[in-house]
């Protein structure tokens, strides 16, 4: 194993002063039931292009929303050019001359494009009125820059993703930020796009300018930054210069070493036959001539790094996506052009937003337990029978362990890991579920509670699975979650397939280059990524 | 202009003024209509009127018009405008310099308050309002239980009455349009209040003071309040406690019509003009054809749903 040069111990980092223009010392935040990141470091010099990455939970986006001014830390100093500084708002991150471009853009889709640029730094007369001329004619320069030759008095709503990508950009420049962060610059971008992004950031670099990005994209990582900050599960697992440095002491750094024995290991069931066939599944240009199977009695994850389509395919398969291909469903070609259309094919999905789209927070277990069917315990006139439905949601609450003081509770004082039980536990009501389709399973639920979800989870899929002769798949970017539930893992890669592993004896590790180095293989020549690689 | 990889397309043209020219149409078609339907309808006189009668729900209307583009409402605009006239009705007579601007200053606090509430007390703005147009009838019956008392006469030659062809009441309204459109399209405000309307978490992140942009517009709904409560008391030279509920509703009519859905965001001032005109237009109508009072109020409630789903889709 080749050793990994240049991890600094936070003690021997340069001192404050010493040509760093954000210096992040011990940075910890909290939120209800996580602790995102635990006194974490993070330094940035002018004219460097820092890349942070880790796998999804690792705390990168934590970060960059702290030095954005977005949340506020728990815990921890930020310097700025040797300033000690409270970020408060992200007013004060401008100011400082820190700009961001998140994930989710900030542009207003309804407003003209130089109206979106000069937002809140509009140019006025008197304080009042818009030079608006003068701006159009800024913000032509400021475009042209960052290679967008477009008319800045459209709307934002004309223009493609990328595009939207460089006028945020564009919008940094303007407010002269010296420390540009920027949000995951290549998920939505495609190869040539991706050049143009990285040929930008390369000028301002050489403008003396500090740049950091967060990126899941290993080469990109490779050929553009001078150094890697690795953050895993909320704190740093190392920060080097990136020199001789392989794809392989990154994936190393970021899923670390110990492989937590956590998951039920029991013996693996024979599966039946072809129950799902997915053949050439496209949807838009984010998954592409993706196939496979999922066979009765099995339990198939989609594995990869965060964002390569996994949610997009389980999605699609619940009909929320537009999509192109060929789906079968017990050798039966399906339509499944909508949710109610794949629910009434036996297709149910358990969603990770639990708040947002599961589960209805005021009422109780017993009602949301029952949300989906209460076709179970309504007698004549769908007039409820309450014994029934309570008989029902005891059964069920005891099988799964939630633990609650009485089935009157409201969901939202539940935990997290109890309130995704509830989720799962609804399947029961389930006249006839053919397909499970599991959307991050175990997001936001602290450890303790994982555990006992997989356990729980793991033996109540195994007996559905059994019974009914059902199928599983699931998408989690947890790689451990992967390794520990699966029978078969589909690794994607840029919204291809790269891999099918059968799960036994891989390691987190070998998983993941797997993954990633099939992408090398199997990619065509539209891969963003499998040409960055650098030549050196 | 560099434009040569995306120019305008023809269609974004269009697009862009589109609302404008259907609303234009749909005017064009009323007034076609009804001048079939009464020959009056086209005479000096009666256009003359509709001129004067669009002034009260026009400024109302132009109130309305920036706190809906944040996305709010005020539901309160209508009773405002009548506590003003009350207080004047009170006041006027004995001294309109001193008691004019206290008319003004009483309306814009209303809608300070309004802003207050919403913004301090992140109360919905639907609900705050509601609660303030209760308080403010309540005020304007304490204030006349009846309807009466007196506004000088001086005050309605001044304000009343016709400026070469044109009524003067009307030229106050269009003075009410150029503000709004000024500060819409051609400040920084305006941005800001589209920004808000747009997307909020956006505009705040982007550096936005959200909470300073919708106390502008909501004071400024209660400013154009006192400007419409001075036109109604020159007008009926008189106070009138039930003046309120009708003006807010026309008013709310009009900003949907003019193409401003009640989300916020989109449209704009000279959309909300042509929306003031067609709702005047249409009660003119229905006064001339003689529509019974009752059918009145189905066929506004029927053209304020109507207005509001059309412009809430898209």
């Amino acid at each position: 194993m080749p050793e990994i040069r240049g991890i600094r111990p936070a003690g021997n980092g340069p001192q404050p002063g010493n040509g760093f223009v954000v210096e992040m010392e011990g940075i910890s935040k909290e939120f209800p039931g996580t602790k995102a990141l635990d006194g974490v470091s993070f330094r940035l010099r002018p004219g460097e292009i820092h890349a942070l990455i880790g796998e999804n939970g690792a705390g990168k986006s934590t970060l960059i929303k702290i030095l954005g001014g977005i949340y506020r830390a728990d815990q921890g100093r930020i310097r700025i050019n040797g300033q000690a500084v409270d970020i408060r708002d992200p007013q004060t991150a401008r100011r400082l001359g820190i700009g961001v471009v998140f994930q989710e853009f900030n542009l207003i889709p309804e407003l003209s494009v130089v109206e979106n640029l000069f937002l809140s730094l509009e140019k006025t007369r008197a304080g009042l009125f818009l030079r608006r001329r003068e701006m159009i004619r800024a913000a032509a320069a400021v475009l042209e820059k960052v290679g967008l030759d477009i008319d800045p008095t459209r709307k934002v709503s004309a223009f493609s993703v990328a595009e939207q990508q460089l006028m945020e950009i564009a919008k940094a420049i303007l407010t002269e930020a010296r420390i540009l962060i920027l949000d995951e610059p290549t998920a939505v971008l495609a190869a040539p796009e991706v050049a143009n992004l990285f040929r930008i950031m390369r000028e301002f670099k050489a403008q003396g300018r500090a740049l950091a990005f967060v990126s899941h994209r290993l080469d990109e990582v490779l050929e553009i930054s001078d150094q890697v900050t690795v953050l895993k599960d909320g704190a740093n697992a190392g920060s080097l210069p990136n020199e001789n440095v392989s794809r392989n002491d990154l994936i190393r750094l970021m899923v670390g070493q110990e492989f937590k024995d956590i998951f039920f290991q029991g013996e693996k069931k024979t599966a039946g036959g072809v129950l799902l066939r997915v053949s050439n599944l496209w949807v838009g240009d984010k998954i592409r001539d993706v196939s496979f199977n999922v066979r009765a009695g099995e339990i198939v994850a989609l594995g990869g790094l965060e964002g390569h389509g996994q949610q997009t395919v389980l999605e699609a398969l619940f009909g929320l996506h537009r999509h192109r291909g060929q789906v079968e469903l017990e050798g039966r070609p399906v339509r499944l052009s909508s949710p109610r259309e794949a629910l009434k094919q036996g297709i149910m999905m358990v969603t990770d937003d639990r708040k947002g789209e599961g589960l209805a927070l005021d009422l109780s277990v017993l009602h949301n337990l029952g949300l989906l069917n209460h076709g179970r315990f309504t007698g004549w006139g769908g007039v409820i029978n309450s014994s029934r439905e309570k008989a029902l949601a005891g059964g069920v609450i005891d099988r799964l362990g939630i633990k609650t003081p009485s089935l009157g509770q409201q969901v939202k004082f539940l935990s997290g890991g109890n309130q995704q039980k509830i989720l799962v536990g609804r399947i029961t009501y389930l006249p006839r579920v053919r397909l499970l389709l599991f959307k991050e399973l175990t997001r936001g639920v602290d450890v303790g509670a994982k555990i006992e979800i997989y356990n729980q989870l793991h033996d109540m899929v195994k007996d559905l699975a059994a019974e009914a002769r059902i199928g599983i798949l699931f998408y989690s970017s947890d790689m451990l979650e992967i390794l520990g539930l699966s029978d078969r893992i589909v690794g994607l890669y840029d919204g291809r397939v790269t891999a099918v592993l059968e799960n036994k004896g891989l390691s987190e590790e070998k998983l993941m280059s797997e993954i990633i180095q099939g992408a090398g293989k199997a990619g065509g020549g539209t891969g963003a990524a499998g040409e960055a690689a650098p030549a050196g | 202009m560099a434009s040569s990889t995306h120019p305008i397309t023809f269609r974004e043209r269009v697009s862009r003024h589109l609302d404008i020219l259907i609303l234009f149409l749909i005017l064009l078609a009323l007034i076609i209509v009804a001048s079939l339907l009464s020959d009056r309808f086209l005479s000096r006189l009666n256009i003359e009127n509709l001129l004067v009668q669009s002034v009260g729900v026009g400024i109302a209307a132009f109130a309305l018009c920036g706190v809906i583009l944040t996305g709010g409402i005020d539901l309160s605009i209508g009773l405002n405008i009548t506590v003003g006239n009350c207080i004047a009705s009170h006041l006027f007579v004995q001294s309109l310099p001193l008691s004019l601007p206290l008319v003004l200053l009483t309306c814009t606090s209303a809608g300070l308050v309004n802003g207050l509430g919403i913004t301090r007390l992140r109360l919905n703005p639907f609900i705050m309002t509601f609660g303030m147009m209760l308080i403010l009838q309540g005020a304007a019956l304490f204030l006349r239980p009846e309807p009466g008392g007196e506004i000088p006469v001086g005050f309605n030659s001044f304000l009343m009455g016709n400026l070469g062809p044109i009524p003067r009441p009307f030229l106050l309204l269009l003075v009410c349009f150029a503000l709004s459109w000024v500060i819409l399209k051609k400040t920084r405000l305006g941005t800001h209040i589209y920004a808000i309307g747009n997307n909020e978490r956006s505009a705040s992140l982007s550096g936005i003071n959200i909470g300073r942009v919708k106390l502008f517009a909501y004071s400024f709904c209660g400013f154009l309040g006192g400007v419409g409560a001075l036109f109604y008391s020159a007008q009926t030279l008189s106070g009138d406690p039930n003046l309120g509920l009708p003006i807010t509703l026309d008013a709310i009519t009009a900003v949907a019509l003019g193409g401003v859905p009640l989300i916020g965001g989109r449209g704009g001032a000279v959309g909300v003009l042509f929306g003031i005109f067609i709702v005047t237009i249409i009660s003119n109508i229905l006064n001339l054809a003689n529509v019974n009072t009752f059918y009145q109020y189905v066929i506004k409630g029927t053209i304020l749903l109507v207005a509001v789903a059309a412009t809430s889709r898209r």
